[in-house]
């Protein structure tokens, strides 16, 4: 209780008049208030802030935010087809020692005659692990 | 002679600032909450963040520029908007930048996938062999 004693604001008489509602001031400081803080008081007042300027913003904003939601949008839909791809590619990973193991004896037998590129597909392989299952690529923040 | 120096505008003389007249207002819970969270993102103590708004009252009460507070909310209402166009614009340029990373993931999964899936394949006919 003693320690939001101190928790007040000073508004300047200036501010209000017989109708004003302190309250509606103090949350309308509280919102700019990190602009209020600002060394840049002067430059801002000395704009044109009237309702001719405000409300191209507020349609551009209105804009912007249509555009951005759409984006949104498109990004969640590839990135859920994303999950699921890369938990499919994970499952299938597990299988990868059997086919390591396939691989192997197939050089086995075969040696330098195997029709297979046995670089190539240990490469492959490695890959698959490194991406899928040690997750040692670094995936992309989404 | 020494010049004076002329005080930048900016500048609230001594006793000035106490000359200006104000209503202290309590703060409600809410807006308590709302100080205390701006101020940890200013790395401010609560305290000190009030003081630092009440003083920036007293200086825009005393600008010369100051006409009403409905007017000043327009200008930080201004300001607000443009602040948030220009974080608009940059956000849905990331987005833009995520799709194109994410659509060549996409591939780049369905290439592994189908790669592996042929390797296993290719490995089986080696072993009917």
């Amino acid at each position: 209780m003693g320690k939001n004693k101190d928790m007040t604001l000073s508004i300047p008489e200036k501010f209000v008049n017989d109708n004003t509602n302190l309250e509606n001031v103090a949350d309308e400081i509280i919102k700019y208030a990190s602009l209020l803080v600002k060394d840049n008081f002067d430059q801002i007042i000395q704009d044109d802030c009237s309702d001719e300027v405000l409300d191209p913003l507020y349609e551009q904003y209105y804009t912007l935010s249509k555009v951005y939601g759409k984006y949104r949008q498109e990004h969640g839909v590839i990135y859920f087809e994303g999950n699921e791809l890369f938990t499919r590619n994970t499952l299938t990973g597990l299988k990868l020692s059997l086919v390591m193991r396939k691989l192997k004896r197939a050089r086995s037998i075969w040696g330098e005659q195997l029709t297979l590129d046995y670089d190539s597909a240990k490469e492959l392989i490695e890959h698959f692990s490194r991406r899928y299952l040690t997750k040692e690529e670094e995936e992309v923040d989404l | 002679m020494e010049k004076v120096k002329k005080m930048p505008s900016k500048f609230i003389p001594m006793g000035k600032a106490e000359k200006v007249k104000t209503s202290k207002y309590a703060l409600d819970g809410k807006q308590i909450r709302k100080i205390q969270k701006l101020s940890m993102q200013l790395n401010l103590e609560t305290i000190e963040l009030l003081e630092k708004i009440n003083s920036k009252l007293v200086e825009v009460s005393l600008s010369p520029h100051f006409s009403s507070w409905e007017y000043v909310i327009s200008c930080y209402e201004k300001e607000n908007l443009k602040n948030k166009i220009t974080r608009r614009d940059v956000e849905i340029q990331e987005l833009k930048e995520k799709i194109v990373i994410q659509k060549q993931l996409l591939k780049d999964y369905e290439y592994d996938y189908l790669a592996i899936i042929e390797l296993g394949r290719a490995l089986e006919l080696l072993n009917k062999v």
